[in-house]
């Protein structure tokens, strides 16, 4: 069953420049568990969380949310969403208990049970120097007090803006650990919108892919690595040149850096030659292979490297 | 028991785990919001004034001092602070005192209205500048905001009121209870002049509370909107009155200067003779006007904010 559904959304805003498609028929499903929402700056992201946090209004087209077609939902919809945005979104002069307790109290808690789940959800994400001044805190503790937010009321769904940007190697592990576990063990549904694919493939079971507000994919992240065949990647001694024209006639795409070369297949479903059929290819050639690896693909490389560029030049 | 030992205990001690609400959710309430909003930004407000408070009365007092030594040197010093008021009406320091804080550009109320006027500016440009607006929006309308926010920039602006004004009127109350021998009228004097007071309290601050607000959610910080609303104000009040009023004697220049306004309908109040009602009625009406101006312009920035 699906908690997030839209059909044919809009949403234009008008600028100097003219009007801006932010979303052109977007048509997704989002199910119950983890989903990743991907997509290059200015793929409509954002105006699509937006959206379903009532923030903005769809030019047309609706969405439902948990069932409920968006015209017929209520602000009651919106206490079982939790929300981290991208940007900070600190408030001066007040400490991280009384920060989460606030938009507790604003989400429906009395004042002395958001007491108690403040310190609860601050307990849970690890924040400690809560008594501080939020504005002195470092982007990784802004981070967790963020997310101690969009938690303090319990809710179903979690929607959760770029949560590691900005965060050190440690401190995104740490983040990915948690929205991990909250969705694992404790049922929580995430969307999860991120531009760092490698947090994706390991906490997310589904994904969707949007690029000029649209829909691109939606499926597993694995799913998305079999659109698309692996990377041979040789190193050799010498003869480069040669080699290259020699393999560029047998339906591979090359790619040449430094002693390494990069072979694709131009026809998908085709395999790239093995070790012993690569040295088949290449006995008449006095050449000494250094190295040989099959690599998978990246999502990274996929997405900006393959599936935008497939978009842009459809 | 050795270091690691001792780590070890207290992570099993402290072993968090995420834990459900188990407690229903009360339906969303736009006026419980308004009021919840509003008690944690007048708390917010006030944290780091308090200890101001010593500074800024001290601040006060040395300026009115200096800025009004020719009255206070060409007169004798228990007349200037208590005064006669059969003669006079209420005394020169205090009446001074009293303008100052009801009319921020002279004097030394200028500096208590600066550092308030600060204080209730980052109630928006704080928000907007580190995008907490979003999260607000999410959880509330943009009605409870406004309205928050007002409440909170009104009393925050009214406690910010010096002390001095509350000397004032405590001392212009009992002067003239003094001189009333009449218990009934002693009685509707104390109900008069509390309520012309109270009535004067509230138009001020409020008109003051909106137009802060203004420069707040134009501004990206507070500084920034204390200093545009106080700068705003006297080149408003020097344009106006100073340039255009002195040179053609048109009353509407005048009434233009929304201080000027304002401290028209003050004295309208306070002292109903000394106010012609061509002046009022221009007061009113631009008073009026800079307030729908005002609410229109921050409901129509917190809209886009929320549109962004």
């Amino acid at each position: 069953m699906s908690i997030i559904s839209t059909e044919n959304l809009v949403k234009h805003y008008n600028s100097s420049e003219g009007t801006i498609k932010a979303l052109d028929g977007l048509n997704l499903e989002i199910p119950k568990g983890a989903t990743a929402l991907l997509g290059p700056n200015g793929s409509g992201k954002s105006t699509f969380i937006k959206i379903i946090l009532g923030l903005l209004n769809a030019t047309s087209g609706s969405y439902s949310l948990f069932s409920n077609k968006n015209d017929l939902s209520s602000k009651n919809d919106m206490q079982n969403i939790g929300y981290m945005p991208e940007t900070p979104s600190i408030i001066s002069k007040v400490n991280a208990v009384k920060y989460v307790r606030h938009f507790g109290i604003l989400s429906g808690l009395s004042f002395t049970r958001a007491m108690q789940r403040a310190h609860e959800v601050l307990d849970y994400v690890g924040l400690k120097d809560r008594y501080r001044d939020i504005s002195d805190f470092s982007t990784g503790m802004k981070q967790r007090l963020l997310f101690a937010q969009s938690l303090i009321h319990d809710p179903q769904l979690i929607i959760l803006d770029e949560p590691t940007s900005g965060l050190s190697p440690e401190g995104r592990d740490e983040m990915l650990s948690l929205i991990s576990e909250i969705n694992k063990e404790f049922g929580k549904s995430i969307l999860f919108s991120t531009h760092i694919l490698q947090d994706v493939s390991n906490i997310t079971n589904y994904s969707i892919l949007i690029n000029k507000g649209k829909t691109i994919f939606q499926g597993s992240p694995k799913k998305i690595q079999q659109l698309y065949n692996d990377t041979l990647i040789i190193e050799i001694n010498n003869h480069h040149n040669k080699i290259v024209e020699l393999i560029n006639s047998n339906d591979y795409n090359v790619n040449t850096i430094g002693n390494k070369i990069e072979i694709t297949t131009k026809i998908k479903g085709k395999n790239l030659p093995s070790l012993a059929e690569f040295r088949d290819l290449i006995k008449s050639m006095n050449v000494n292979i250094l190295s040989y690896k099959m690599k998978k693909p990246d999502l990274e490389d996929l997405f900006y490297n393959n599936i935008v560029k497939d978009i842009d030049e459809v | 028991m050795s270091d690691v030992e001792d780590e070890n205990n207290s992570a099993k001690v402290y072993d968090i785990r995420y834990r459900s609400l188990n407690t229903p959710l009360s339906p969303p309430n736009s006026l419980n919001a308004a009021y919840t909003m509003s008690i944690f930004e007048i708390k917010r407000g006030l944290r780091g004034t308090w200890p101001k408070v010593p500074l800024i009365l001290a601040g006060f007092i040395v300026f009115g001092f200096l800025i009004q030594m020719n009255s206070f040197l060409s007169e004798d010093a228990v007349t200037f602070w208590i005064g006669n008021i059969e003669e006079n009406g209420p005394p020169i320091g205090i009446r001074i005192s009293l303008s100052s804080m009801l009319m921020p550009m002279d004097g030394p109320g200028a500096i208590i209205i600066l550092h308030i006027a600060v204080v209730s500016a980052g109630l928006i440009s704080g928000d907007l500048k580190d995008r907490a607006i979003e999260l607000y929006f999410s959880k509330i309308s943009i009605l409870s905001y406004f309205l928050s926010k007002l409440i909170a920039s009104f009393f925050l602006t009214l406690i910010g009121l010096p002390l001095f004004a509350i000397f004032y009127y405590l001392i212009a109350i009992y002067k003239r209870l003094t001189l009333i021998e009449d218990l009934t009228t002693e009685l509707s004097s104390i109900f008069e002049i509390s309520w012309k007071l109270l009535l004067t309290v509230f138009v001020v601050v409020l008109f003051l509370s909106i137009l802060i607000l203004v420069f707040s959610a134009f501004t990206s910080n507070a500084v920034n909107a204390g200093v545009s609303f106080v700068v705003f104000t006297l080149v408003s009040r020097v344009f106006f009155e100073a340039i255009l009023f002195d040179a053609t004697n048109i009353d509407l220049f005048y009434a233009l200067s929304p201080i000027n306004a304002i401290d028209v309908i003050r004295r309208a109040i306070l002292e109903p003779d000394d106010v012609s009602d061509q002046f009022l009625s221009l007061s009113i009406i631009t008073t009026f006007m800079y307030t729908i101006l005002s609410v229109t312009l921050i409901l129509l920035k917190l809209y886009r904010e929320k549109n962004k």
